[in-house]
């Protein structure tokens, strides 16, 4: 799967062009639907889809940096879920088919997916009709199309056009401001409205990758939370003077800042080592995927946490940035199950691979 | 050992070092002029991998012999300290590290042992503790004080000392375990050739820092390969029945422990990718330092917790590594990799200092 040096983005440019159109976009208050058109030209949306598809063909390691990118911003979901139906999909529907279509409009900016694919086959089909609630669907009020898994004549990730009359989207109050946290409500769908992406074998293919994706960008999304969370908290103790010195010079604080510096090096490391075995599809990638999205969201809870002790009373008000990542990464923790269902779902795999 | 007896371990780390000599695996990391030396990194990795695979013994009775005494005489040693020791050491010569004093532990430099220079010789005096086997040892890397007029660091120098020299008293010291794998040394007018000075003198600072640099790496390495094939100890201990834990709390804690250990093993191979690159591996080190003492104490208490025997002092087999599934023992041993080498508090001013760039506090008033 690896592919001459040439064709490969370089990640440092990537991430520095990233950082400053992010920015930037912040200080000038561009609209959503301007920045998405902005990341639909530079091709990012398919950045990792095979040229063929229309893609860029890149290798997990640049979504990577994507991801980590708009974590930092704190950024709604919309590019996680509309990256990982892409990518996933991209290489399963028939090319030339509406779905097809669909996916190439996806890459262009036109059409925005939401996913919910995360929540299982939530959604039932009784007499041609899609009934069911998805809990906790991130940023689809903005979405063109509703993505999802259902068992109708065998496994299938289906398509639903927005808006539409048998579906009410219900959004939650959540503490996590950065994205719109939402239940949809399946009020009797006809099937003959949606279009299916995959069905049978690559529908289940299709599903692992999709969770295995999302668990690696939400793995990513923490990561760079956490990172951008530490290194404002580092340049307030190295400013903020109490006993006439810095408090960062207090080593009750080197010592905690030492410590989630150690937790992020680990999160970094296991993300990188995931995300290429994702790209390899080597080994069991889908627990990997797993354990990274545990460890990063443990280590965002708990360098968020400490951001807002190290910070003393600013840390305490709305106004200052910390209560937003620590919030944030409790929100990210519980799209499709906790993290304990996670660890229940991946211990038999992990236990197989350390019996003696 | 709180298996064999002395007598056995002594008995088998001979014959095991013979073994690893002659097939040149113990060597992988000395340079080509040497026999099984000037291997590639990779191969070294390779090694280090498969002896953790095997679960084969660690030497550990050779360990400082192998890799801190070889590796300082290969970078400091005059050629005829090296024609002296390093031949010796594939026949089997026991070197100890002779650093840590009652009063100089994390503050090394503070160390207080006196060599004075007479003639042809130093006369040493003074006093080293936590010597590890120290009692078993033909040679000692001796750091010793030959100037208290200006900074610690700089009244330092380098001895190479036989532990059978007049004056030398070894007295092994009762760890919590109940095994004598360290020692004092007591240095009573101990005649040392100037021939055996490593380096100049007043120069020992500076050597002793390749002497305590020398075990990073392939030894965390092997250490952490060998706590990945361990995994399955743990599971038995928290009760697994055909790979499955009906108990919710201990199959997740023991999920964590194994993501921990992944996150370990990423984070060692990423270090050895900079080592491999010629980059400086030391930030990487304390971060490898600080997660392999914290999984590895993680591991042996989960064990701990959940063996009903855990508190009785059954004997035995002691296993290659730190993780012999007798998990108070463990759990004991494993502070090993908190305390010595660079604490963790050590570890956390390093990486706050050096790689986050946050301020020295001022230093007391002498
Ligand atoms: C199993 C074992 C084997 C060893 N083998 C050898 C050997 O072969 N040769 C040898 O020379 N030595 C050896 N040592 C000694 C080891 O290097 C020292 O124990 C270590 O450097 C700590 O020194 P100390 O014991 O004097 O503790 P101290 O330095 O007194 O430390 C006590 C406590 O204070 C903390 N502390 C000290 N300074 C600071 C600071 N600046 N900031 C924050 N906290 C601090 C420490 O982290 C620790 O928790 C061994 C030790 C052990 C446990």
């Amino acid at each position: 799967m690896s592919r001459p040096p040439e064709e490969l983005l370089d990640l440092g440019e990537l991430r520095d062009s990233a950082r400053r159109l992010l920015t930037d976009s912040r200080e000038r208050a561009t609209s959503a639907g301007e920045l998405w058109q902005t990341i639909a030209s530079l091709g990012w949306l398919g950045i990792g889809v095979t040229q063929v598809r229309g893609g860029l063909d890149q290798p997990f390691s640049a979504l990577a940096v994507l991801y980590e990118e708009l974590g930092r911003v704190l950024a709604p979901h919309a590019f996680i879920a509309s990256s990982v139906c892409l990518h996933s999909l991209a290489g399963v529907v028939e090319e030339r088919t509406a779905a097809d279509g669909l996916l190439h409009r996806a890459m262009r900016g036109e059409v925005i997916l939401a996913d919910l694919t995360a929540a299982g086959a939530s959604v039932q089909v009784h007499g041609g009709l899609l009934q069911g609630i998805v809990f906790n669907v991130f940023d689809a009020d903005r979405a063109t199309h509703l993505v999802l898994r259902v068992d109708h004549e065998g496994p299938q990730i289906i398509g639903v056009p927005m808006p539409h009359a048998a579906i009410a989207i219900v959004c939650r109050a959540a503490w996590d401001e950065s994205r719109v946290v939402a239940d949809v409500h399946f009020n009797g769908v006809d099937v003959q409205d949606t279009l299916t992406f995959a069905a049978g074998s690559a529908a289940l293919a299709a599903a692992s990758a999709m969770a295995a994706h999302r668990d690696l960008a939400m793995a990513c999304d923490a990561l760079g939370g956490a990172e951008a969370v530490f290194a404002a908290t580092l340049q307030y103790l190295q400013t903020r003077q109490q006993f006439n010195r810095p408090i960062a010079s207090f080593q009750a604080i080197k010592h905690r800042c030492a410590d989630l510096a150690a937790s992020l090096a680990g999160a970094r490391a296991l993300t990188v080592a995931a995300g290429r075995q994702f790209t390899e599809q080597e080994g069991d990638w889908r627990s990997a995927a797993s354990a990274c999205r545990l460890y990063g969201g443990s280590v965002y809870r708990e360098v968020s946490e400490e951001a807002i002790q190290l910070h003393g009373g600013i840390g305490f008000t709305w106004e200052h940035h910390c209560h937003r990542h620590l919030k944030r990464s409790r929100c990210s923790d519980v799209l499709g199950g906790l993290p304990d269902q996670r660890r229940d779902a991946i211990a038999p795999a992990l236990f197989r691979g350390a019996r003696h | 050992m709180t298996g064999p007896s002395a007598e056995e371990f002594l008995a088998f780390q001979r014959q095991w070092m013979r073994t690893l000599v002659s097939s040149g695996y113990a060597t992988a990391h000395w340079d080509r002029r040497w026999p099984g030396g000037g291997r590639p990194l990779d191969e070294q990795i390779i090694i280090a991998e498969e002896l953790a695979r095997a679960d084969a013994p660690r030497l550990t009775l050779y360990f400082i012999s192998l890799f801190h005494a070889a590796l300082t005489l290969m970078e400091w040693g005059t050629p005829e300290q090296q024609a002296r020791h390093l031949p010796a050491i594939l026949e089997g010569e026991v070197w100890c590290q002779g650093f840590s004093e009652p009063n100089a532990g994390s503050d090394l430099a503070s160390l207080k042992t006196r060599a004075q220079r007479i003639g042809d010789h130093y006369i040493v005096n003074g006093q080293k503790i936590w010597s590890t086997l120290a009692q078993h040892a033909d040679y000692c890397l001796l750091l010793v004080r030959t100037d208290s007029s200006g900074p610690k660091q700089a009244g330092i120098t380098y001895l190479l000392m036989d532990t059978r020299s007049a004056g030398v008293v070894r007295r092994p010291i009762r760890q919590m375990t109940g095994d004598e794998e360290f020692a004092e040394v007591f240095l009573e007018d101990v005649k040392i050739p100037v021939a055996n000075r490593l380096g100049e003198e007043n120069q020992g600072w500076r050597i002793a820092q390749t002497t305590l640099n020398s075990e990073r790496g392939l030894t965390i390495l092997e250490l952490s390969e060998r706590l990945y094939h361990a995994r399955w100890r743990l599971l038995d201990a928290i009760g697994q029945r055909d790979g499955q834990v009906a108990d919710d709390q201990r199959r997740r804690e023991a999920v964590d422990v194994f993501i921990r250990i992944d996150v370990l093993r990423a984070l060692v191979s990423e270090m050895m990718a900079a080592a491999r690159a010629g980059a400086d591996i030391g930030a990487m080190a304390s971060f490898v330092k600080l997660h392999y003492a914290s999984v590895l104490r993680e591991f042996a208490r989960l064990g701990e917790r959940a063996s009903a025997g855990a508190h009785l002092r059954d004997a035995f087999t002691v296993g290659g590594g730190y993780e012999t599934g007798n998990w108070a023992f463990d759990f004991m041993n494993s502070y090993q990799w908190s305390i010595a080498g660079g604490s963790n508090e050590i570890q956390r001013n390093i990486v706050a200092e050096r790689v986050l760039g946050m301020p020295r506090d001022k230093a007391p008033p002498a």
